[in-house]
């Protein structure tokens, strides 16, 4: 695999560059008050002039996120896992699956943050509930596309379910597995967030909240730059590893 | 190995309409006898290896290896089956591909052929350490070729395991292969396209009808090993077998 050139991400910065300078000269053009729409050297300035505060935010949003995002990946993949072992729960566990994915999640999150307080947990629980589901599907996805040439050579040499299972089915698995964090990484932000909103004593989401309440617009601002900011992370980091685990695939960013 | 197959037929009933594949095919290898099989695209070539392999279920009639059931051969590991498709596991080196196979073949490690030596017999030496998505189409079948050498085998069952390469290679390998088989002397049943190999390497060729296969018809070849593609007698079994052909697909 040819090495992407450095130049490769210019047209990408050219047009955010584009883009924050059009909303630049836009603010300014049109003298919009900040409370309608700060201009972006507004934002910024509101986010460095608060790092401890961004700080605390980013780290307890970001850890709910990651924890909820660990959870997820590793009861779908554990319950994919399950599943090809007794493919008979297959359909009632995806009912339930389908279930879950397609309740609202702005109708769990409020119940949860009753029941469980305001703390990190139910922030957790919902990340995990929401970021199970893609992970559920792609690795059941991976573990039945195995390509059949192998599990016939593998068959051809008597080989058992597990053998069959360890060499074949679980390595496979994984380019689907990658599929799947790129879509549930930036959800368990959403996720995260939005829990936050319905109650919650501190984090990136309850900043958006108290700044709402108060028309703060930059201060709302900073929280949105710094949930995009990690979105894109995320989603580099795990192109980044996908490149190196899934070598033998090739594949665009 | 000996292998016998007795009023075989075999129908895919998954498509609509069914397909007869084979049908009373009839045919007995003997042991350590190299036996080449040709004939028309889609005439149940593979189809016949994938039942003796144990991959598929006869229909009707009876498949045997030294008088067993092909399970019970395909359980001690005695036969090896390679098909078209390289079948390599992307996710391992060359050298993790054969180490794989030896962990599943019957010899004990100990007495094992070194996997050098094996990719070098391929020529692949220089790419122990790579992994096949960096391999042409060719390289995946030597490497490919080398891990069915690596099981070690009583009875070999190939499906056009030199369908892919170029022609020196091709032409290098058989050569190669030739050798083996006389030193090792397995059972082989070669399936192919191409009329020259199966004159160059085989003790007898049979030629299957188009759908649904039968046997058509078999040349036994007796020459001198190794056998050079520029004799008359050699030239002489590639048109016997080319006509034979012919007739079989009904052409003119």
């Amino acid at each position: 695999m040819k090495p992407r050139p450095a130049y490769s991400i210019l047209p990408t910065i050219l047009i955010l560059v584009v883009l924050f300078a059009g909303w630049e000269g836009f603010v300014h053009l049109r003298a919009i008050p900040p409370y309608l729409l700060p201009a972006p050297t507004r934002i910024l300035r509101t986010l460095f002039a608060n790092p401890a505060l961004y700080g605390r935010a980013s780290l307890l949003t970001l850890g709910e996120a990651l924890t909820g995002l660990l959870l997820g990946v590793i009861t779908g993949t554990g319950a994919a896992l399950l599943l090809s072992i007794w493919p008979r729960f297959e359909r009632a566990v995806m009912t339930i699956a389908i279930l879950v994915k397609s309740t609202p999640m702005v109708a769990i999150a409020p119940l949860l943050t009753i029941w469980l307080g305001f703390g990190v947990l139910p922030k957790i629980i919902i990340t995990a509930l929401l970021t199970f589901f893609p992970v559920l599907v792609n690795v059941i996805s991976g573990l039945q596309h195995a390509d059949p040439a192998l599990v016939d050579l593998f068959h051809s040499w008597h080989a058992g379910r597990w053998e069959i299972f360890r060499f074949v089915r679980l390595p496979s698995t994984l380019p689907y597995l990658f599929a799947a964090l790129k879509i549930s990484a930036p959800l368990s932000l959403i996720a995260a967030v939005v829990a936050e909103w319905t109650g919650a004593s501190g984090g990136l989401g309850h900043i958006m909240w108290l700044a709402y309440s108060n028309l703060n617009l930059p201060f709302l601002f900073g929280s949105v730059f710094i949930l995009g900011l990690a979105g894109v992370a995320s989603y580099v980091l795990l192109t980044w590893a996908e490149r190196r685990l899934v070598f033998w695939q090739e594949m665009e960013l | 190995m000996e292998v016998s197959v007795k009023d075989l037929a075999h129908t895919f009933n998954h498509t609509a309409p069914a397909v007869h594949v084979l049908e009373d095919l009839n045919l007995c290898v003997k042991s350590g006898e190299f036996v080449a099989i040709i004939g028309a695209n889609g005439c149940g070539k593979s189809t016949l290896l994938r039942l003796i392999a144990n991959l598929l279920q006869p229909k009707q009639g009876s498949i045997t290896l030294d008088g067993l059931p092909p399970a019970q051969m395909t359980a001690s590991r005695r036969v090896v089956w390679m098909s078209q498709n390289p079948a390599l596991l992307p996710w391992y080196t060359a050298r993790q591909n054969i180490q794989l196979a030896q962990r599943f073949a019957r010899p004990s490690p100990d007495v094992q052929s070194p996997v050098e030596e094996l990719l070098h017999l391929v020529d692949l030496e220089n790419f122990a350490d790579a992994h096949p998505h960096t391999f042409s189409g060719g390289m995946q079948q030597r490497l490919s070729l080398a891990r069915a050498l690596a099981m070690d085998a009583d009875l070999w069952l190939m499906d056009e395991p030199f369908a892919a390469l170029d022609e020196l290679t091709r032409e290098r390998l058989t050569i190669q292969l030739d050798e083996i088989w006389q030193r090792r002397r397995p059972t082989v049943l070669w399936v192919t396209h191409s009329i020259p190999e199966a004159v160059r390497l085989s003790d007898r060729v049979l030629v299957i009808t188009p759908r649904p296969g039968r046997l058509f018809g078999e040349v036994a070849i007796s020459l001198p090993r190794p056998r050079e593609d520029t004799t008359p007698e050699f030239q002489m079994h590639v048109r016997a077998l080319k006509d034979m052909l012919f007739v079989s697909e009904g052409l003119p």
